[in-house]
Order: C-alpha cells, then sequence, then structure tokens
C-alpha cells in the first residue's frame, strides 16, 4: 500500500513536470508562428514599406499633408518614463520617425531599444517648438546640457501609430 | 536508504520543475505600470465625455465627483512632476469644473471648454503626449 502511494506521487511530480514543458512548447510555438508581440490595434505582418521607402514618401510630404502607411524599421530609441513615444530609422540615415500612438491608447515596453517592428497609422510632418522638443529631450532622459543645446524648432518626420508588431 | 532515496528522486523533480518558470520569466518585456495619477485622469477622461453628451443636450449635471479631489494626492508616473505650477492647475481644473456643475444651461458649454482647456493648458507644462486626444473633449 505504501509503494503504491509512493509510485502514485512519484507519477504525478512527472506529469505535472510534462505538463509544464507541453506549455512552454507551446508558447514557444506561438513566437515562432506569429513571431511578434503586438500593442494597439492587431495589424497583419504582411505589406508593409521598408524604412527606406517610408523616407522618400516623407521626403514628398508637405506641412499639412497626411497619407496612411504601414512600414517596418527599428527602434531607435523609447520614452524612458512611460514607452509613451518612439523613434524609429529613417532608411540608413540619422534622421528618425518620431512615432506616437493613437488616442494615447498604449505604450511600448521601456526596454524595446533596437527592435524591430511593424508600424501602421498616419504619416505627416511637422514643425515641433523648442519647447516641445526639450520636454521629448527630458522623457528620453537626456542631462541638463544636451537639453540647453535645443534653441530652435525642428521640421519633424511624425507618425501616428494606430497598431505596432515588434519581434520578438 | 530506500527512503533517502526517493526523497532525493522527489526534491530533483521538484526543483527542475522550478528551473522552467524562471527562464518563462526572464522573456517578459517591460511595461510601466499605470500610476494612481494616470489611472485616476483615464477615470477623468471617460466621464467627461459623458459629461460632454449632456452638456450638448443643455443638462446640468449634478453632483460633483468628490474622487477627482485625489488630484491633489494621487502618485504621478513621475512624482517630480507635482510642481507648484501643478497644485495651481489642479486647483483650477477642479474650479472650472465645479464651476460646470453650478452654472446656469446657458453658460454650460463656455464652462465647460474652460476645464478642457485647463486640463489642456496643464499638460502643455507637463506631459504633452494626450493633448490630441484631450482637445476631442472640446465642444466647438
Amino acid at each position: 500500500m505504501r509503494k503504491l502511494f509512493i509510485m502514485f506521487v512519484l507519477s504525478a511530480v512527472v506529469f505535472a513536470c510534462k505538463t509544464g514543458k507541453e506549455d512552454q512548447k507551446q508558447q514557444e510555438n506561438e513566437v515562432v508562428t506569429s513571431g511578434y508581440t503586438s500593442f494597439g490595434a492587431k495589424i497583419s505582418d504582411k505589406d508593409y514599406l521598408s524604412s527606406k521607402d517610408v523616407l522618400t514618401k516623407y521626403q514628398n510630404l508637405k506641412a499639412g499633408d497626411t497619407i496612411n502607411l504601414k512600414f517596418a524599421s527599428s527602434i531607435k530609441e523609447v520614452c524612458s518614463k512611460k514607452g509613451c513615444w518612439m523613434k524609429l530609422s529613417a532608411g540608413e540615415t540619422e534622421e528618425t520617425i518620431m512615432v506616437r500612438f493613437k488616442d494615447y491608447g498604449f505604450f511600448m515596453p521601456l526596454d524595446s531599444n533596437g527592435k524591430e517592428v511593424i508600424v501602421e497609422g498616419k504619416a505627416f510632418v511637422k514643425e515641433v517648438s523648442v519647447d516641445e522638443l526639450k520636454h521629448y529631450a527630458e522623457d528620453a532622459g537626456k542631462s541638463k546640457e544636451e537639453i540647453a543645446k535645443i534653441t530652435e524648432p525642428k521640421l519633424e518626420l511624425s507618425f501616428e501609430a494606430n497598431g505596432v508588431l515588434m519581434k520578438k | 536508504m530506500k527512503r533517502f532515496f526517493l526523497i532525493g528522486v522527489l526534491l530533483v523533480s521538484f526543483s527542475s520543475c522550478k528551473v522552467e518558470k524562471k527562464e518563462k520569466n526572464s522573456e517578459d518585456l517591460i511595461i510601466r505600470k499605470q500610476s494612481e495619477m494616470a489611472a485616476l485622469m483615464n477615470k477623468m477622461y471617460e466621464e467627461n465625455e459623458i459629461l460632454k453628451e449632456k452638456v450638448l443636450k443643455g443638462e446640468t449635471p449634478i453632483n460633483f465627483p468628490e474622487e477627482y479631489l485625489k488630484i491633489h494626492t494621487a502618485t504621478l508616473t513621475d512624482p517630480s512632476d507635482r510642481t507648484l505650477e501643478f497644485s495651481q492647475f489642479s486647483n483650477l481644473y477642479i474650479n472650472n469644473l465645479k464651476d460646470v456643475f453650478e452654472t446656469n444651461k446657458d453658460s454650460l458649454k463656455y464652462k465647460f471648454n474652460q476645464t478642457i482647456n485647463s486640463c489642456i493648458a496643464c499638460h502643455k507644462t507637463t506631459c504633452l503626449g494626450p493633448i490630441p486626444r484631450i482637445k476631442k473633449l472640446l465642444i466647438r
């Protein structure tokens, strides 16, 4: 009877561990199949432009123009306070695209610098005031000296994303 | 001896299960938890959307939500943002909103917009992100 009890306990432990492993495997499979973590509205990982092509689109935009776009890029910088904005690489250049999220409705993880993303939403250009530029520099954790160097408004490549896919 | 062997097997089995759980956690992303103030702001936004509808219908609201007074104490995402300026704007917002609950029908729209404009003015000094969303509350 005692032996039977011990056998039962051992099988229960082995079974529990096996189930755990299967759960993990299933999770890994999800990562492989989707490969992305989704933020905001659900978007697909198909039919998107490269960040180089997007730069050409931006070059043809005038202040006040808005176009719907979907493109892939990598995160250069993310708001260090809340993750409420991110800057994406624009092609091979030093230029960045400032992405904010529709209706302030979702944020990015604070540790997402360098991650590959696909974003879908509205592209436009706008002039950003010195005060606003200083505010975003503060959010990015820049030093007082760096913030003091901001003295002129800047024409910004802006993007309002309704959905983001981030490569795992 | 047999008993020690069994206890050993059980310990090894349990510890191997534990290690797997730790590995799963290492894949987690750092997502900022909503602060007390952010939660309060979101609540106020949703309720101001309802208030806007009432104002548009010309209905004077009743019972000022006392819960909004937590604006003076709720923890901010960045606690250093609770400056003297922030306190002054908080007072302005609360007073403007109280006016909406006390005014006559003719001034409802004006008082409501004044409240929303105080939110925008404050956000211009502390957190720019939600301004486009807040502007949607204004009655044009």
